[in-house]
């Protein structure tokens, strides 16, 4: 795998998964 | 409705309800191939703009029109924008069971596939393509498995919103999810999986300067999200008041990305690393959705070890993520009809029956299923545009300040908003235009023909029949489906502008 798709991986992951675990919380906030 | 209001029962119900009906085959069948043929992590990044730029602030305004109104699609343009627009609510439901009626055939392919692969039917040497195609020539057993289809969707939406809607999708969500990332796992250990990784990943900056990277991006974000669809106004009525229209509206957005994304890695390091070579690898992913999944995955899967395994994960996840999304598309049909006074469970068995009757030409033929899809997805676009038009006409300032960052929100959606909204009418001219663009290319000598499959003119001419009808029909719409809308309200003889 090329440091290019690695460097990418890394940061589309991050942003992606990332963003949505952080409006997950986010939301939480609300309470249930 | 607003008497006997029905509310998800927790935070977690609406979020697997919403987010279940967001993701469906497109994002496991269509973003890998997409992606893949428009230059991989550079349209994942035009993907994520075109989250923040279309779905996200479409999705919002969904949610806002949807617990404005509390009521089916028109009921709730009827009373957001007034009843006079009754007509663009007819159009948004309308546009989605067309939808649904062939979606339903869809989900029945995917049943029938987990069905073989519990059979063991993929073995190696065994010819995909003719197994394909025995199914989808005989109309007996795609109706079957469209009733299969139907049938269990129909069989969740009777029990109700809480005990039905939420209750599976709370199931089927996560289970989904863990599928995947099943298949994706062994996809990625799989010798030269990372290849693939590497397309999925890779950006070339060139394809960042592609315009036809940015349509695609916006496309996938359009038809993936189902933002403008009118599916999250439906599942939004049922949202308690202290949710938060900016936090779900984005936990949405940024699931239904992550979980193609996991799609990606199941999809894509499997073909690099199982082809036998470069060029069966680009004739699978320049195969269509359905010759990707169903042809060349399905011959695929049984070279790998535990590949039966994972052909039955991979197919139960596809079944898992339709269903969910039918669950959607019938309950948008069923929402309008109890607005209208209908009783739910008649409503459910009427919309089903419908969807079951007017589904059976997809299944009986392909060419009409490609056209219903070509014709109303394409269509999907002019709702969203029309959810723009809804929120402009509210006022978008009005929308953001009251709507969005209402009483108890947690998260504060700043004038962003208000610019994405009046930029969403010109991503529209540029995508419509696009798609119109490549329809006269497909066809350079009968565009207008009505007859062909993907042409202009089949298009145009649905759309406006439609339109028509619910045009001249508005006034009936607007007392039949939303028989206690705001406007009944106002002394005959005086003026009706405007919503609420």
């Amino acid at each position: 795998m090329s440091g290019n798709g690695i460097f990418f991986m890394v940061l589309i992951l991050t942003i992606v998964w990332g963003g949505f675990g952080y409006f997950l919380y986010v939301s939480s906030k609300a309470g249930d | 409705m607003q008497n006997n209001q029905v509310y998800f029962a927790t935070r977690l119900g609406f979020i697997a309800a919403a987010l279940s009906m967001a993701v469906g085959t497109g994002n496991i069948w269509r973003f890998p191939r997409v992606a893949a043929a428009n230059g991989g992590g550079a349209f994942t990044i035009a993907l994520i703009i075109a989250l923040i730029v279309w779905a996200v602030p479409l999705l919002m305004s969904e949610m806002v029109i949807g617990r404005y109104g509390r009521k089916g699609t028109i009921g709730s343009y009827g009373d957001f924008m007034g009843r006079s627009f009754s007509w663009l609510g007819a159009w948004m439901g309308f546009v989605c069971l067309a939808i649904m009626f062939y979606y339903s055939v869809v989900t029945g392919w995917t049943i029938k596939y987990f069905v073989l692969s519990l059979q063991g039917a993929f073995k190696p040497g065994v010819d995909t393509q003719a197994l394909w195609n025995a199914f989808t020539t005989n109309p007996s057993e795609t109706i079957l498995y469209h009733f299969v289809a139907m049938a269990i969707a129909f069989g969740i939406i009777y029990q109700g919103v809480t005990k039905g809607i939420e209750k599976y999708t709370r199931i089927m969500m996560p289970a989904l999810l863990v599928l995947l990332v099943v298949a994706a796992l062994r996809a990625i250990t799989l010798p030269g999986a990372w290849q693939g990784v590497d397309y999925l990943f890779r950006v070339d900056p060139a394809y960042l300067l592609k315009a036809q990277t940015w349509l695609a991006a916006f496309t996938q974000a359009a038809w993936s999200t189902g933002a403008g669809w009118g599916l999250l106004m439906t599942y939004a009525i049922y949202s308690r008041p202290k949710d938060d229209v900016g936090a779900n509206s984005f936990i949405i957005g940024f699931g239904d990305i992550s979980i193609a994304l996991i799609a990606g890695l199941a999809v894509l390091p499997t073909i690099f690393a199982l082809a036998p070579s470069p060029e069966f690898a680009q004739q699978a992913l320049g195969a269509g959705n359905t010759g990707l999944t169903f042809i060349y995955m399905a011959q695929l899967f049984p070279t790998m070890p535990g590949g039966s395994i994972i052909a039955a994960c991979f197919f139960l996840a596809l079944a898992f993520a339709a269903i969910t999304s039918l669950l959607s598309m019938i309950e948008l049909g069923v929402a309008n009809l109890v607005t209208a006074g209908w009783e739910r469970k008649k409503a459910a068995i009427y919309t089903a029956m419908a969807g079951f009757i007017l589904g059976i030409p997809s299944a009986y033929s392909l060419n009409f299923l490609d056209n219903q899809d070509w014709v109303w997805g394409v269509g999907l676009l002019i709702s969203g545009l029309f959810t723009a038009w809804a929120v402009m006409k509210f006022g978008t300032e009005k929308v953001r300040k009251e709507l969005i960052n209402h009483e108890g929100s947690v998260m504060y959606i700043g004038s962003w908003f208000n610019t994405m909204i009046y930029l969403i009418p010109v991503v529209f001219a540029a995508i419509f235009g696009w798609w119109v663009w490549q329809s006269i290319t497909w066809y350079p000598d009968n565009w207008w023909s009505v007859t062909e499959v993907f042409s202009v003119g089949t298009m145009v001419v649905q759309w406006a029949v439609v339109l028509a009808i619910f045009i001249a029909a508005n006034k009936w719409l607007g007392d039949y489906f939303n028989p206690n809308g705001k406007m009944l309200k106002v002394p005959a003889g005086k003026s009706v502008k405007g919503g609420k």
